[in-house]
């Protein structure tokens, strides 16, 4: 389509550019041929007009004109005697044209251009005037005639020649130019399949060029993006998976007590610990849905509150919170900071903070330590427990994730807990550094951007 | 009669002790382990099981890895996982397991799979002694204090179903199903009247009760 167009485009003004270039130069060549004999033919003329007609003026004769003129000998001057318009031809005085032409009444000599022709001649008439007589003359314009034309036909030939040779590299050069346009159209196609990788390369360094690099960048892009939603819907389905299977847990055990306390006959020991089971499943059910409801919230775009928050704020949260757990198991919360100020949502961080000593809380061992220390942009938890394995620590971070699943759960984790704090992190432009050794115990880090 | 002992692996406490629970309302005894390593740990010492219940996902050692050692003590084995795709049960199945039960259950369905393995197995006996009375299901025949007491057919599996379930009550549209089967198009009433037949006959009237807007059950201490 839009080869075709530029094509015919090129080829219409290349036309009217070849024919205005080849009138113009045929029109100088011709003026400086057949012009330039004319003229000087309309010089000797007017010499001869002037020179017989003063004779003819000096006497009145005819006749002696008459001889005058045959003395010229030329075989193509003609003389009339007018009655001085210029409608008027006038009566024949002498006509010894070598071919008896009669020139009267024949020819429109005030137009330009009038060739005559006899047999391989070509002949310009001109004309001159001397008070009321009329001269006429052939001009043998035959050779600056023909070489005009040979010229003319030269300059047509090699205009052609040029013409052909244009519009074949103009064939070719469109069809560079457009067939990137092709190919691209083709990966378009492919790429509206889902095929990212076309193999289609295009290399020329020109617009198209760039616009290919430009297209390749553009699949690249989706191709990442599709990947990360992708991603994103896998990590979705699993959360899902890994949410239904957490209820169901709970679920398949107070179903399994209730069926128990309402079909079979118990001892009384049984119903207790049945309803005791049940309780602590519900317990387990709430704590789990809570943290979901954290997670989901967090999920979306909730606004952060910014502010600056002193460390020892955060730091007083946070003991105000994990203390009654730590003192249960004699375990110190050792803070430390110098007056470090953090630009953060303070209950969001505080969470981040819980979460992390919390878990601290339940690696160590009873009577440990547990420091919190504050540095210029980062915050660490530091805990002597008993570590994570080094092939679980970049899995700890996804959901419902337990490094000790039974001992988790019996401590109430979810495996919900450092996702949020992942979630929260996210949202600060915060980093989260875990370095772990088995049986040594963890340190969580928090850098601040 | 011996009764049926069953190894129970299963690292989440509630669903370990509930089935505990239920095993031992039907008859069973049992032992809990909540870690796949103590219980493979265990095994050379205390192997007298009759059947063992996999969890697959337990820490320490998971169900999969644990079947080749429960199996060196010719001990049958069913799954109780809450993987449910496909794969984990064809691990499971072919990996020589007699069953593969998926959390959420109902407690009824474990303790007919369990019944169904044990009696594949030949672990549990064809006679059953319960309240006074000696019922041999591979004989159909019932002995009162040595006499042999004849029951219509349908009367001796309702008897059967509620003996294997003693303890537990179980609606008549249950019983329905497991005695006269699921296509049976028969009223609840038809339950009523072989539980009368059973009590006249076998003079049951303290041992079945008659569980209010449930069903029936069968008792004996």
């Amino acid at each position: 389509m839009l080869k075709k167009r530029i094509i015919l485009i090129n080829v219409i003004s290349m036309l009217i550019a070849f024919v205005l270039c080849d009138m113009v130069t045929i029109l100088l060549v011709y003026r400086n041929n057949v012009a330039d004999v004319s003229e000087r033919y309309q010089r000797d003329l007017d010499e001869t007009a002037t020179g017989l007609g003063s004779k003819y003026a000096a006497n009145g004769d005819l006749e002696t004109l008459k001889f005058y003129l045959k003395r010229q000998e030329d075989y193509y001057l003609v003389c009339y005697k007018t009655s001085g318009t210029d409608e008027d031809y006038g009566e024949k005085v002498y006509n010894h044209t070598l071919y008896g032409y009669d020139f009267y009444g024949s020819v429109n000599y005030k137009k330009n251009n009038v060739y005559l022709r006899f047999g391989d001649k070509v002949y310009a008439p001109i004309t001159a005037k001397y008070m009321d007589l009329r001269f006429y003359y052939l001009c043998d314009v035959t050779t600056a005639f023909n070489k005009t034309w040979r010229t003319a036909l030269v300059i047509v030939g090699v205009t052609v020649t040029v013409f052909a040779i244009m519009l074949f590299i103009l064939i070719r050069l469109t069809k560079r130019i457009l067939d990137p346009v092709a190919s691209l159209k083709e990966r378009a196609i492919k790429l509206s399949e889902g095929i990212y990788d076309t193999g289609i390369e295009i290399t020329s360094k020109d617009e198209i060029g760039d616009l290919s690099r430009t297209f390749d960048t553009m699949a690249e892009k989706i191709k990442l993006r599709e990947e990360e939603l992708s991603e994103s819907e896998r990590r979705k389905t699993l959360l899902m998976a890994n949410l239904s299977h957490e209820l169901r847990t709970p679920m398949t055990s107070m179903s399994g007590y209730a069926e128990l306390l309402l079909n079979a006959k118990l001892s009384e020991e049984d119903r207790e610990t049945a309803l005791m089971y049940m309780q602590s499943e519900c317990g387990r059910l709430s704590r789990l849905s809570g943290k979901m409801m954290k997670l989901l919230s967090l999920d979306q775009d909730q606004e952060l509150v910014r502010k600056k928050v002193s460390a020892s704020k955060l730091f007083a949260n946070v003991c105000r919170i994990c203390g009654g757990v730590a003192d249960d198991r004699n375990i110190r919360l050792i803070c430390s900071e110098n007056g470090e100020d953090f630009t953060v949502d303070e209950d969001l961080m505080t969470e981040v903070l819980v979460n992390l000593v919390d878990n601290a809380i339940k690696a160590s061992p009873e009577g440990a330590e547990i420091t919190i220390t504050a540095r210029d942009k980062s915050i660490s938890v530091t805990d002597k427990g008993r570590g994570i394995p080094g092939d679980e620590i970049h899995k700890i971070l996804e959901p419902f994730y337990m490094v000790d699943k039974s001992r988790s759960r019996k401590s109430g984790g979810a495996g919900l807990g450092l996702a949020i704090v992942k979630l929260i992190l996210d949202k600060h432009n915060a980093t989260l550094e875990i370095n772990s050794t088995l049986g040594q115990g963890t340190s969580m880090n928090l850098h601040f951007v | 009669m011996r009764k049926n002992r069953i190894l129970i692996v299963e690292d989440d406490e509630a669903i370990a002790r509930m089935i505990a629970m239920n095993l031992k309302v039907a008859g069973y005894d049992t032992r809990i382990f909540l870690d796949g390593l103590e219980a493979y740990e265990a095994l050379p010492e205390d192997n007298n099981y009759d059947l063992a219940l996999l969890d697959v996902m337990v820490p320490g050692m998971n169900g999969f890895e644990l079947m080749p050692e429960v199996a060196k003590y010719d001990i049958p084995v069913i799954y109780v996982s809450a993987r449910d795709d496909l794969n984990s049960k064809l691990t499971g199945l072919t990996g020589g397991a007699e069953d593969y039960i998926t959390k959420p259950f109902e407690i009824l369905e474990l303790l007919v799979r369990v019944e169904k393995v044990l009696v594949r197995n030949h672990k549990i006996d064809s006679t059953i002694e319960v309240a006074g009375l000696v019922i041999n299901a591979d004989e159909h025949t019932v002995k009162k204090n040595g006499r042999e007491i004849s029951l219509k057919p349908m009367e001796f599996e309702l008897l059967l179903v509620l003996v294997k379930n003693k303890n537990i009550a179980i609606s008549r549209e249950k019983l329905l199903s497991m005695v006269w089967g699921i296509d049976f198009a028969g009223e609840t009433r038809t339950v009523d009247v072989h539980i009368g037949q059973l009590r006249k006959k076998l003079d049951l009237y303290d041992n079945i009760k008659t569980v209010s807007k449930l069903g029936y059950r069968f008792e004996d201490n």
